[in-house]
């Protein structure tokens, strides 16, 4: 992981730079996929601490289903938080129904409580003491698609 | 990856060939230790086995020799289970695995083998089988999940509720309960969750600790939570006082509770004690639920002659195992289908070798649960396509999902493999017009 100081410097004599203003930065972030979103964290500190901004993942998750109303909030919060979430959830299972745009309307209700019922096993799971070893009640949304 | 050699276990069942009858062979001229590539001088010798055929051959090699130990000739039995482990091992995959189950299971039968250890069910060990089973494939999901909207929308606007499992075992189905109702509009009731199970060997308080858990996760999403253990060593033993709800004298309003029981795979083992389901279903009568959620395999093990038991079965399990090949390829991903395939072999072991009141696998198909619930006093609550929703979208999300369908039958709820139905779910009410809080709205009187 390098640092930017000496590229920033050269940059500031040519004006702005992308690392000058963090919020504008998770502006950018935010807009980001998954996988790109996840890589960001290892180009540099900065992008590392944007990157993993709850708000930022928040808005990833959004771009998928609402998950903005206040209690809903609250509740992905204490289950573990927005980047989970998409991580184990909602990333997954977009990829799995091959999705991109926002859904709206019944179906979006579906993914919607779909996922965070999934999502609220996978925090029960962690709180189970001895016995397995990683919670594994979403091992199933990892699995390779066997496309054959 | 599905090995492409071997066909499919239910494909052999009702492929050509799919006449249930005698074996197609002399039954004393087996050779006893040879590959099966040898036959009898009297029959034409095969030179090259196809697979499909000899997959075939091991069907009717199981059901003839079901017959024989329907008509007692352990004689015969005795070879021909010899013969079918021969023929098994020459399979691959899933045809393999139930051949060896159901092969294992006659021979228990056939030579009276000590059952009582090995099929009483150890309930710690059963719990880790079926949390295996859990984690490889949908159907407990999916019974969860089903089971969870129906008493969602059953507590719609109650602001206390209470939920009676019959089946706690790990508790795996109520996070996503609670998270449901810390979501939905108006916020969450108070939630109060009663669990049953079996006693411990070890004398450990498995229910309590898994109340501890519940009431962690309830904490973290600010929901009022309640939890009670029960350990009962059948649900016959359950009386309706034991479940009532404690005395309305700390404090809180005189608002009612609002009841769901919940039953996963709990009902069958009651039918192999006369009276125990009834005296059951009177309990939960006198309960007064506002719902009651019961998830059942679809299939008859009960009824008719062993013979008949042992070919529905065979179908059974051959669909059931066909549906957990192709899992993952993760290590952690195959030893859940392998600890799977053990949880069901048990079962199979249990059909087909048991008797009497060690039998406790003795699953009925939807159909006669309906008869049974409609006797008892109950009507069906059909089961919303909310419920359809999220099954269906919950299998679009599993690998290997296009083999699994959802099905909905006069409000049922069927999970299955291809065109077999395998589990099903289904919900109900009492049948004289509800319990308590709905007795003054109701319009017609009996």
């Amino acid at each position: 992981m390098g640092t930017v100081q000496g590229e920033g410097e050269h940059d500031k004599a040519r004006g702005y730079h992308i690392n000058d203003n963090a919020d504008l930065l998770a502006e950018i972030l935010a807009r980001l996929d998954g996988r790109s979103l996840a890589a960001a964290a290892s180009v540099c500190c900065l992008w590392r601490a944007v990157s993993s901004k709850e708000s930022v993942w928040e808005a990833l998750c959004n771009r998928h289903v609402s998950y903005a109303s206040n209690g809903t909030r609250a509740v992905v919060a204490a289950l573990g938080g927005y980047r989970r979430l998409y991580c184990r959830c909602v990333g997954p299972i977009a990829d799995r129904l091959l999705v991109t745009g926002r859904e709206t309307g019944p179906t979006a209700a579906v993914r919607l409580s779909l996922s965070m019922s999934l999502f609220s096993i996978d925090c029960y799971e962690r709180l189970v003491v001895g016995g397995r070893q990683s919670p594994s009640s979403l091992l199933f949304l990892r699995n390779t698609v066997d496309v054959s | 990856m599905r090995p492409s050699s071997s066909s499919s276990a239910s494909e052999c069942l009702s492929g050509r060939g799919g006449v249930v009858g005698t074996a197609s062979q002399p039954i004393g001229s087996v050779p006893g230790s040879t590959c099966a590539k040898e036959e009898p001088p009297s029959v034409m010798p095969i030179v090259v086995l196809d697979s499909q055929e000899v997959g075939i051959r091991l069907i009717h090699s199981l059901l003839a020799c079901a017959e024989a130990v329907q008509q007692e000739n352990y004689k015969a039995a005795e070879v021909l289970v010899k013969q079918i482990s021969v023929l098994a091992s020459s399979q691959g995959g899933a045809i393999r695995k139930v051949a060896g189950y159901f092969a294992e299971a006659l021979a228990r039968r056939i030579y009276r083998l000590q059952l009582q250890q090995e099929c009483s069910l150890d309930s710690t060990f059963s719990d880790i089988l079926q949390m295996h089973f859990y984690e490889s494939c949908p159907y407990l999901k999916f019974a969860h999940f089903t089971a969870n909207q129906a008493i969602l929308e059953a507590f719609a606007g109650c602001r206390r509720v209470h939920v009676i499992d019959f089946s706690m075992k790990q508790g795996m189905q109520w996070p996503a309960l609670m998270q449901a109702l810390a979501l939905r509009h108006g916020g969450p009731p108070s939630f109060r969750l009663t669990g049953i199970g079996p006693p411990q060997p070890d004398n450990t308080d498995a229910l309590q600790q898994v109340g501890w858990k519940l009431a962690q996760l309830a904490d973290t999403i600010h929901v009022d939570f309640e939890y009670r253990g029960f350990v009962a060593n059948s649900l016959a033993d359950l009386e309706p006082y034991m479940l009532e709800s404690p005395s309305q004298t700390n404090g809180e309003s005189d608002e009612p509770e609002v009841v769901a029981i919940n039953s996963v795979f709990e009902l069958h083992p009651l039918l192999a004690r006369p009276g125990a389901l009834e005296k059951v279903l009177a309990t939960v009568r006198a309960i007064k639920p506002r719902i009651v959620t019961i998830v059942e395999q679809e299939s008859n093990h009960n009824a008719g002659s062993f013979l008949e038991r042992f070919t529905e079965a065979l179908h059974y399990y051959s669909t059931m195992f066909d549906s957990l090949e192709g899992g993952s390829g993760s290590s952690e991903g195959q030893q859940d289908q392998v600890m799977s395939e053990v949880y069901l072999g048990r079962q199979i072991c249990n059909v087909v070798a048991c008797e009497g009141t060690e039998r406790t696998e003795r699953h009925e198909a939807l159909l006669q649960w309906k008869k049974r619930m409609a006797v008892a006093g109950f009507e069906p609550e059909h089961l919303g396509s909310n419920a359809f929703k999220q099954a269906s979208m919950l299998l679009a999300i599993f690998a290997g999902g296009d083999g699994y369908r959802v099905e909905e039958k006069e409000g049922c709820l069927t999970l299955g493999w291809h065109t077999r139905p395998l589990i099903a779910t289904s919900a109900w009410r009492l049948a004289d017009g509800g319990s308590s809080l709905s007795a003054a709205a109701a319009t017609d009187s009996h």
